[in-house]
């Protein structure tokens, strides 16, 4: 077990690393123009908000009940009102661990 | 600077609920922490550990959690753009992760980019092992962290940190549809590929290249 566990893990790691490096290293490679420079971050964003919005969404490929998305449209809420970062982050935990206390899954 | 400490907190938090999870997975500490540093990227990890706890064995459940990485290209291509050249660019590129990309977005000059990118990043690789350290440790002691809604702070701090980026109604319309295609994705897409779906998008940009500000 602790073998295939330790050649597990240095899978991963290697794997993420290849991921990280090849994109840096590329980018590395090329000049960026303002406009191209814009465009990433417009990308950069709208990965962020995917990740978000899938994250809220899904446990892995399946949607597991309204706490967590109800948690984070309070978050979301909180942000639009400018709250800090740690009011926003508190709101989406407070909101998702009270509406599963009172039962929601 | 602020914002980076308190990004770093939650982190740990994530970290905590992470450790926990390895726990329960029957994970050993060592094992733990040596994905917590040498992996960093907690997403991937939470998947290995539940993969390997449900009884994958644990190469192909890397190959798999590895996938949720993917993203992880795209972002280093992002902060290519405002990095400096040379040897640090390899360290640069372990740090990638959600927090200290967005932290690094939002700032506008490259000076500032690169240092909010530098500082979240070498804070995270403190504050997300000694997160996974602590839940490992006190596995079984402190309560089921989904009971304190700790799965919502991921979105929330992402939602917190990108929203000032979207500071046009055009880039917040190409955002939210790359937001629906990664949603109708993930169903039928592997764990962890649908926020890649999303830049499916990004060609709606080319379509009114001007209004990009």
């Amino acid at each position: 077990m602790h073998g295939s566990l330790i050649v597990g893990i240095a899978i991963l790691a290697l794997c993420t690393y290849a991921l990280r490096m090849s994109g840096t290293l590329l980018g590395a490679k090329r000049e960026f123009s303002e406009e191209t420079e814009k465009l990433l971050g417009v990308g950069t964003t709208t990965l962020l908000v995917a990740v978000a919005a899938t994250a809220t969404l899904f446990d892995g490929n399946s949607v597991d009940g309204w706490a967590r998305p109800m948690g984070v449209l309070a978050a979301l809420v909180a942000t639009v009102c400018r709250m800090p970062i740690i009011g926003v982050v508190v709101t989406a935990a407070a909101v998702t661990a009270g509406l599963r206390l009172a039962g929601m899954s | 600077m602020r914002g980076v400490l308190l990004v770093c907190a939650s982190v740990s938090i994530m970290g905590i609920s992470y450790g926990l999870a390895a726990h329960t997975a029957g994970i050993p500490l060592w094992a733990n922490l040596l994905l917590a540093v040498f992996v960093l990227a907690g997403s991937s990890e939470f998947l290995f550990v539940a993969a390997v706890g449900a009884g994958v064995p644990p190469i192909l459940a890397a190959l798999t959690s590895a996938l949720v990485n993917t993203r992880c290209f795209v972002f280093g291509f992002s902060i290519a753009s405002f990095l400096k050249q040379g040897r640090s660019l390899w360290m640069a590129g372990h740090l990638i992760n959600d927090e200290a990309v967005a932290l690094a977005l939002v700032e506008g000059k490259r000076d500032r980019k690169r240092l909010l990118y530098w500082v979240t990043g070498v804070g995270i690789l403190v504050s997300w092992p000694i997160g996974a350290a602590v839940g490992g440790m006190l596995g079984g002691v402190i309560p089921d962290p989904a009971a304190l809604g700790v799965d919502a702070v991921l979105p929330a701090v992402l939602i917190a940190i990108a929203y000032p980026a979207m500071k046009d109604r055009w880039t917040a319309g190409v955002v939210m549809a790359g937001a629906v295609l990664a949603v109708a994705a993930t169903p039928v897409v592997p764990v962890g590929v649908g926020p890649v779906v999303a830049l499916a998008a990004l060609p709606l940009v080319l379509l009114r290249k001007k209004e990009l500000t």
